[in-house]
C-alpha cells in the first residue's frame, strides 16, 4: 500500500518544501554524492509536494534553484558549498530520509529536522579513522605482493601518517600541503622502519602506505559525472584528483630522491 | 590455497579499511568489504586467463554491477559499494614506479611505467562506465520482494 505525500498550498509549507530540498541537495553536494543524484533527490521531493516551476542547476562548488512559492513571486536561492571530506553515511541517511518523505512516512518538519541533524552527525573519531588508514595499507601492502613483515610496519606508518595529517588539517592547511607532507611523511616512515632493519622491500611498504591518500571518492564520481554528461563537474572532480595525484609524487618523489643521494637505500 | 585465502582476507580488510575512512555506517561494512573481495578476486582470475588490461577492465565491470544489485536490494548508494570495490583495483604499484623512475632521471622508463598506468586507468574506467550505464530498470528486478 503506498501512502501518498501530505500536499498543502500555503506559502509557508511551499517555503519549508523548498527549503528541505536545498538542504537535502546541500548534504549530499559536501559529503561527495554525484550530480544525478543531488539533482534526483531535490527534483522528487519538489514534484512530490508539487512545487511549481522548481527548477536546479547543481556544479561541484554550489547549486542554484528557484521555484514558484506565491504566484507573484519567483523564489530563488543559490548555496555555495564547501566540498567537506567524503562522508557516506550523510549519504545515506539523507537517501533514506526522503525516500520516507515522498512516500509520505515523514512530514515535511519532520524531514527537515532531521536533515539539520544529519548535517551535524559525526565522522568516526580520528584514531578510528587512522585504524582505518592502516587497515588499508597492511591489506594493500600484502594484496601487493608485500611480505607479511612489510604489511606490518605499513600499518604502522599509515597509522601515524593518518593522525599526522588530521592534525595538520585542524591546524589550517589547505589539502594540497596535506597531501604533499602526508606522502613525504609516509615514505620518511617507511625508509626508516626499512633502515633501522624492519620490513623486506621499501617499495612494497611505501605503496602501501600512500594509498590512503588517493582520492578515491573524487575520482569515480569525476567519471560517473561525465558518464551522466555533467561534463563541467566531471572534469572539476578529475583535475582534483589530478592535483592531489600531482601532490603526492612531489611529497614522496622528493623524499625518494633524498634518500637515494644519501646513501641509496633503496 | 591458504595464500588464496589471505588474499581474500588482505582484500576484505583493506576494503572495510576504506569504508572507515569515507564514514560508511558500520551496517553496510560486511556487504563493502565482500564486494572488495570480489573484485580481487575477479581480478586474479582473469589475470591468470587473459591479460592485465582485460582483467581490470573485466573486475571494475563486475564490481560495478555487483555495487548496483547491493545498492538496489539494500537501498542505499551505489557509492558505498563501488568504491569500496575499486580500490584493491588502483594502479598503485605503476603509480609508484613512474614517480620512482621520474626522480631517479630514468625518462624512457617512466614513460613506459606512465603509459601502462594510463592503460589500467582507462580500462577501469571504461569498466564502470560499462556497469553505470546499464539501465536501471534491470536492476529493479534483483529487488527484494516484500
Amino acid at each position: 500500500m503506498e501512502q501518498k505525500a501530505q500536499v498543502e498550498t500555503s506559502q509557508i509549507f511551499k517555503t519549508k518544501v523548498f527549503e528541505t530540498a536545498i538542504l537535502a541537495g546541500e548534504i549530499l553536494l559536501e559529503s561527495g554524492a554525484e550530480i544525478v543524484r543531488v539533482e534526483d533527490t531535490m527534483r522528487r521531493i519538489a514534484r512530490a509536494f508539487q512545487l511549481e516551476n522548481f527548477d536546479i542547476y547543481v556544479l561541484t562548488s554550489g547549486l542554484f534553484a528557484s521555484a514558484d512559492i506565491d504566484d507573484r513571486r519567483l523564489n530563488s536561492r543559490i548555496k555555495e558549498i564547501q566540498a567537506a571530506s567524503p562522508h557516506f553515511g550523510k549519504i545515506d541517511e539523507v537517501n533514506e530520509i526522503s525516500r520516507q518523505l515522498v512516500s509520505g512516512h515523514y512530514t515535511v518538519e519532520d524531514a527537515y529536522e532531521r536533515m539539520k541533524l544529519v548535517k551535524r552527525m559525526p565522522s568516526y573519531p580520528v584514531f578510528v579513522h587512522a585504524f582505518g588508514a592502516g587497515l588499508g595499507a597492511i591489506c594493500f601492502c600484502y594484496l601487493l605482493d608485500g611480505s607479511p613483515r612489510d604489511s606490518l610496519f605499513s600499518f604502522l606508518a599509515g597509522f601515524l601518517m593518518w593522525i599526522l595529517v588530521v592534525y595538520f588539517r585542524k591546524w589550517g592547511m589547505k589539502r594540497t600541503l596535506c597531501n604533499v607532507l602526508g606522502s613525504a611523511i609516509a615514505c620518511s616512515l617507511c625508509i626508516v622502519f626499512h633502515s633501522i632493519g624492519f620490513g623486506d622491500s621499501v617499495d612494497k611498504m611505501i605503496i602501501g602506505t600512500l594509498i590512503p591518500l588517493i582520492p578515491g571518492v573524487s575520482f569515480v564520481n569525476g567519471i560517473r559525472d561525465l558518464s551522466d554528461n555533467n561534463f563541467l563537474s566531471g572534469m572539476v572532480r578529475l583535475l582534483d584528483v589530478a592535483v592531489a595525484t600531482t601532490c603526492m609524487a612531489i611529497g614522496s618523489g622528493v623524499v625518494i630522491e633524498f634518500a637515494n643521494r644519501l646513501g641509496g637505500l633503496l | 590455497m591458504s595464500r588464496i585465502l589471505f588474499q581474500m582476507v588482505a582484500a576484505f580488510g583493506g576494503t572495510v579499511g576504506f569504508s572507515i575512512l569515507y564514514n560508511t555506517p558500520k551496517k553496510h561494512f560486511l556487504w563493502a568489504g565482500l564486494t572488495g573481495t570480489l573484485g580481487w578476486m575477479c581480478y586474479l582470475v582473469l589475470q591468470r586467463f587473459s591479460y592485465p588490461l582485460f582483467s581490470c577492465f573485466g573486475a571494475a565491470l563486475i564490481v560495478g554491477i555487483a555495487a548496483r544489485i547491493l545498492a538496489v536490494r539494500r537501498q542505499c548508494p551505489v557509492i558505498i559499494f563501488a568504491i569500496a570495490g575499486l580500490f584493491p583495483l588502483v594502479p598503485g604499484v605503476q603509480i609508484y614506479y613512474v614517480i620512482y623512475y621520474l626522480m631517479t632521471d630514468e625518462l624512457s622508463q617512466a614513460i613506459y611505467q606512465g603509459v601502462e598506468t594510463l592503460k589500467v586507468a582507462m580500462a577501469i574506467v571504461m569498466g564502470i562506465i560499462v556497469a553505470l550505464s546499464i539501465p536501471q530498470k534491470w536492476f529493479m528486478l534483483t529487488k527484494k520482494r516484500k
